[in-house]
């Protein structure tokens, strides 16, 4: 068997969402990125004001509500749904192309900083802290968080060029981009030949109407994407510069199978082959494990475990307990399951490659077990509390207005009750499985089409391993604590 | 849970119409909500059925007797999960 086909390396003929009749009109329309900025940057104006003049309690305060419940449950029904329209919509960036008509940036990220290290102690750092100091509770806590988010990215990006932050340093970002891996829409080429006979590269370095001499009048992918060798959605933040840049109109939004890029061993633009990407693997390997141990840390167990291991240590304090129980689940976990996946592989298979060059090519299948655990958490928390954003706007118009402008708060109003989700929940469970095992026997049928379902059993032991913990927290009964307001 | 209601001058405030609502300490999840009934000398009583362990936040919530609106924190509980 030959290499996965990649989306985008011969002639588009899927459907194109830029052809349909509303919903095309309004993404090529030129200031449809804009319009959802600012639809965004509103909203982070809210929570950053009512974190901080709001009441200290989570449940009534927009900051915590509309950050820990819609932002985080929406981004994911978005990228499942369509594809990353919240980094298409990201405030941060309009308020950073403000900022650069006022200073140009014109270094060129270090080398050295390449890749996603930075971005990946920076998301590590981000869900050990939000254990630490439950930040899902602290309204004043959470609006900070949002104006740091905003202070370093304009830092960077008011240094570097292009989309630095976003590329590099964003922990959110290579969030986005790795649940967009199975996204049911990719920006991709309409026509190969008409990209052969392109000499300008206008999707990448920018439209010039008047030749080469000429100011650029749009740019291009920030991200370095170039569009005739992109392979999938990694690194594309759905901006559609290129769709504006693109001269001959020959840029699609198109529907694929979501997640077939997972195994795709070709070389891909701004990315090089997946396989010779160890901050790649490394960040997957947080971004599937790390989705257990974000839900675990809800659940009452955790609080055993922690019990017992500040015994253990003769009363360590709460960052070194979690640190352990994080070293456990993020570290040793991947280590000895997906490092003994593929010492398995190794073996059934006859593979000659190293256990960490086979961990490198097999690890993306765990993405969409990971995509599916993030979901059954986020979804829940949306799902059970989607409609308390009303009587908190309600309640936040009051303290503004003084008087019920909307009505009396419905503090009753909530949403689905967490049983009734728990179905859901073990639905995406199930369903990320099979999908991993599926792009799992997709990379074996490439790898070793003699020996696929031999080479493919490791693995499907693997991601039967980290599904069972997964639903096994699932079942558990919720704790939630946190700091409130009593300190 | 009892709560004790006082005006200014410490005097005890009857007739108010109050309800106790305990919300979680993680956004989203649907509180407790309960009428508080007066026990006379500004007590009001509630019964609280909490529905998951965790943290909660307790308020004091409803209008005072001259129609002034009142929001009052009134404890952090912290709710064990029974053995």
């Amino acid at each position: 068997m030959t290499t996965p086909p990649s989306t985008s390396h011969g002639t588009f003929q899927g459907t194109d969402v830029l052809r349909w009749p509303v919903v095309g009109l309004l993404l090529r329309w030129r200031h449809f990125r804009t319009a959802l900025q600012l639809v965004l940057l509103a909203v982070a104006v809210v929570i950053v004001v009512h974190g901080f003049i709001g009441p200290e309690i989570a449940s009534a305060n927009l900051a915590t509500v509309l950050t820990w419940v819609h932002y985080r449950g929406l981004l994911v029904v978005a990228l499942l749904a369509a594809g990353n329209l919240f980094c298409t919509g990201c405030p941060i960036i309009r308020v950073r192309d403000w900022a650069r008509r006022l200073h140009v940036p014109t270094r060129h990220w270090p080398k050295r900083l390449g890749g996603k290290w930075i971005a990946i102690v920076l998301f590590a750092a981000v869900l050990f802290t939000y254990e630490l100091f439950d930040l899902w509770s602290l309204p004043r806590g959470t609006a900070y968080l949002v104006i740091a988010y905003f202070v370093v990215a304009m830092g960077v990006d008011l240094l570097f060029t292009g989309a630095s932050f976003c590329k590099h340093v964003c922990p959110i970002g290579q969030f986005n981009f790795l649940t967009s891996t199975v996204s049911p829409l990719e920006v991709q080429v309409r026509s190969a030949d008409t990209c052969r006979s392109c000499h300008t590269a206008d999707c990448v370095s920018g439209h010039r109407p008047g030749g080469r001499s000429t100011p650029i009048v749009q740019r291009g992918c920030e991200l370095g994407l170039f569009l005739p060798a992109k392979v999938g959605n990694l690194d594309c933040t759905f901006c559609l510069d290129c769709v504006q840049a693109c001269p001959h109109d020959n840029v699609a939004l198109g529907t694929r199978a979501p997640g077939v890029e997972l195994a795709d061993a070709n070389r891909r633009s701004a990315i090089g082959r997946l396989a010779d990407r160890p901050d790649l693997v490394v960040l997957v390997l947080l971004f599937v494990f790390g989705a257990v141990m974000n839900a675990f840390g809800m659940i009452t167990p955790v609080y055993r475990v922690e019990q017992w291991l500040t015994t253990m240590t003769g009363g360590a304090p709460e960052a070194v307990v979690l640190g352990i129980l994080f070293v456990a689940v993020i570290v040793i976990a991947p280590i000895v399951v997906v490092g003994g996946a593929a010492v398995a592989t190794r073996i059934v298979s006859a593979d000659a490659r190293s256990p960490w060059r086979i961990t490198a090519r097999y690890v993306y299948a765990l993405v969409p077990l990971g995509v599916c655990l993030w979901t059954a958490h986020y979804a829940f928390h949306l799902l059970t509390g989607a409609l308390t954003v009303v009587p908190v706007t309600q309640s936040a118009v009051i303290d503004l207005m003084g008087w019920p402008m909307f009505g009396e708060p419905l503090w009753r109003w909530a949403g689905m009750r967490p049983g009734k989700v728990f179905p859901i929940q073990l639905g995406f469970a199930i369903f990320g499985a099979v999908g991993s095992i599926g792009v799992a026997h997709l990379i074996s049928l490439h790898d070793h089409p003699k020996r696929a379902v031999r080479a493919t059993m490791p693995w499907a032991i693997a991601i039967a391993i980290i599904t069972v913990a997964a639903i096994w927290v699932l079942f558990q009964p919720m704790e939630m604590r946190g700091v409130g307001f009593g300190g | 849970m009892t709560v004790t209601v006082r005006d200014a001058a410490g005097q005890p405030v009857d007739a108010a119409t109050l309800e106790i609502q305990a919300l979680m300490a993680h956004p989203g999840m649907a509180p407790v909500i309960e009428p508080a009934q007066g026990q006379g000398h500004g007590v009001y009583a509630a019964h609280l059925q909490f529905t998951m362990a965790g943290d909660w936040d307790v308020l004091v919530t409803g209008r005072l007797p001259d129609g002034r609106r009142v929001r009052q924190r009134a404890a952090h509980l912290s709710v064990h999960a029974a053995d």
